[in-house]
């Protein structure tokens, strides 16, 4: 463990967090050892926002940090199993926006869930196939325009009518999203931010 | 029967009171509305979207239809112009989507870091109309073409009763290269060159409201709508919320202020934190406007006996709820918010509303 490292990623400090994974590279320290590091820190930046000490800028740079690191890593960041398992993420069809989904993307992965990015406009098959491929235990769907909310009710249908509903929690997400939009598409929950996300999912997978 | 003339004057007045926190016969409603109108008037959203001309006059025909308004916010739809607004691609029906889907922005990274130094040393105006042609391919000149219809567009309405709640329409500066760098991008250069991102908004700001000023005194409005699209409260940390966002929205206020005109804040999503800083508005001379997202209590509590608030009907309530639901919604905000509040949508009405919601909500404002 680098408390280091940690901290520096706690702290937002991309300098010495970049710094701090050379180093350690250079003295062949096992790459999955330096993301739990990174992801430690990411877990601290998570409490921060739960306590407003940060807000969505934080999130976001850290979500930025956290990709600048994997790309020091490499391939090597994504060797072994994920530690929480597989997270499947995407804007449902006729919909082309995805910051949100990119930021509760991103801030997923950098908690150690292996998240599986459909894109934008995602028809309905292809959230069927990754869920028959790669078994997740929750999906989650963005969604900014209203005009697209009986979209992602007919997928939600599609799913049960494929008979996988029962095995996979629903997220729904998104700008105009709220608990009627939420009953209405039949989504298990609705999440207004990425660590609404990440929190249900770990609750969802068992994790403390 | 009351004239076209009659009907603006009494809109006016009400509107006019309602702004100055004072007593009105009932609360006025203003619709922000665009897309809603071409779905109402069975009008392809591809033909809608075609020209600033042609979007007024389905707007027009469409509040026309549904009667007792007292105006609009804005006399044309934005949404094929929003380059202009947000620096970033927007895809329209009939050009990029299939004839009857809604517009959509299509932010990307499209401007760069050193994009930074050319408006630093070249200035905005030097900069933005190249960005808009050559790296979103917009066609800026064919766009204010089309713009130089906009006096006529509230001509109209104003001929047929409707007030234009907000001829003119700006936006923060820092939405400009939020959305040219994406959200993403902005935010991260927000920790790492904080600085050089200040003097290029410095610089931003400085045209931009040399150039609404002139605006201002052509055009003469009685409200000009900012808006600072993402800089809610929720979305940034204090420090850099007062850095990046407040300082331009103070500025740009109260400009607008000293020219004698009313300022519309348009506040989407979470500003709850942050509400005192509005107290810094003199009373009857700002706007804000909600969406649901902040507690409409609570702006009533922090600001009411300064701002007139504007909004927060929720979109989703116009697109799922039951007319009924709407009404009640519509009636309780109206009694609880007393004087100095306009009915109203919380940002645009969505294109899918359905059409006796929308009837519901002005049935409780006019009491029909």
């Amino acid at each position: 463990m680098n408390s280091k490292l940690i901290e520096a990623m706690a702290e937002l400090d991309e300098d010495t967090v970049l710094d701090e994974i050379q180093k350690m590279i250079s003295s062949n320290a096992a790459p999955l050892d330096i993301v739990a590091d990174l992801q430690e820190g990411m877990s601290i930046i998570g409490k921060k926002f739960e306590k407003e000490e940060y807000y969505l800028s934080e999130l976001i740079m850290s979500a930025e940090i956290f990709e600048q690191a994997s790309a020091l890593l490499g391939e090597n960041a994504d060797s072994g199993p994920s530690k929480y398992g597989g997270f499947v993420l995407g804007t449902i069809y006729d919909d082309i926006h995805d910051i949100g989904k990119n930021i509760v993307g991103t801030i997923m992965r950098s908690n150690g869930f292996d998240v599986i990015d459909l894109g934008v406009d995602v028809p309905t098959e292809k959230y069927i196939a990754a869920i028959k491929e790669r078994k997740p235990k929750v999906i989650g769907i963005s969604c900014l325009l209203t005009t697209c909310f009986d979209n992602v009710r007919q997928c939600i249908k599609e799913i049960e009518d494929a008979g996988l509903r029962q095995d996979v929690k629903i997220i729904f997400g998104g700008g105009p999203v709220d608990e009627a939009a939420g009953r209405y598409v039949n989504a298990d929950i609705v999440c207004k931010n990425a660590q609404q996300t990440v929190d249900y999912c770990k609750k969802i997978m068992g994790v403390n | 029967m009351k004239t076209n003339q009659e009907l603006l004057q009494e809109r006016t007045e009400r509107f006019t009171k309602t702004l100055a926190l004072e007593k009105t016969d009932r609360t006025p409603i203003i619709l922000m509305i665009d897309g809603f109108c071409a779905v109402h008037t069975g009008v392809k959203l591809s033909e809608f979207c075609s020209s600033v001309k042609r979007s007024s006059e389905v707007m027009l025909d469409s509040v026309k239809q549904l009667g007792d308004v007292d105006g609009v916010t804005s006399a044309f739809a934005v949404g094929p112009i929003f380059p202009m607004i947000f620096m970033a691609k927007v895809k329209v029906p009939g050009r990029e989507l299939p004839d009857n889907m809604l517009w959509q922005l299509d932010e990307a990274e499209m401007m760069t870091p050193e994009d930074y130094d050319t408006i630093i040393n070249k200035g905005w105006s030097n900069f933005m109309p190249s960005y808009l042609k050559n790296r979103l391919g917009f066609d800026f000149e064919g766009a204010l073409e089309q713009l130089a219809y906009a006096p006529q567009a509230i001509q109209n309405f104003n001929d047929a009763g409707y007030l234009v709640y907000s001829p003119l329409v700006t936006i923060t500066v820092n939405e400009y290269l939020s959305g040219g760098r994406s959200m993403s991008k902005f935010m991260r250069d927000l920790f790492k060159m904080p600085d050089k991102v200040e003097a290029a908004l410095e610089v931003i700001q400085k045209e931009n409201l040399e150039q609404l000023r002139q605006q201002i005194r052509a055009i003469k409005p009685q409200v000009v709508f900012v808006s600072p699209a993402r800089g809610a409260s929720e979305f940034y940390s204090p420090k850099l919320w007062e850095r990046f966002v407040w300082k331009y929205i103070k500025e740009t206020a109260d400009m607008i202020i000293e020219e004698g005109v009313v300022c519309d804040i348009h506040c989407d999503g979470n500003w709850e934190r942050d509400l005192d800083y509005f107290k810094a508005f003199p009373k009857g001379k700002a706007v804000f406007e909600c969406d649901g997202a902040t507690d409409i209590y609570k702006i009533k509590e922090k600001l009411g006996d300064r701002l007139c608030i504007k909004g927060d009907v929720p979109a989703g309530l116009m697109v799922l709820g039951t007319p009924d639901e709407v009404y009640d919604f519509c009636t309780k905000r109206i009694q609880d918010m007393g004087y100095g509040y306009i009915l109203s949508n919380g940002c645009t009405l969505p294109a899918n509303a359905k059409l006796e919601n929308v009837k519901a909500m002005i049935a409780a404002a006019t009491g029909k």
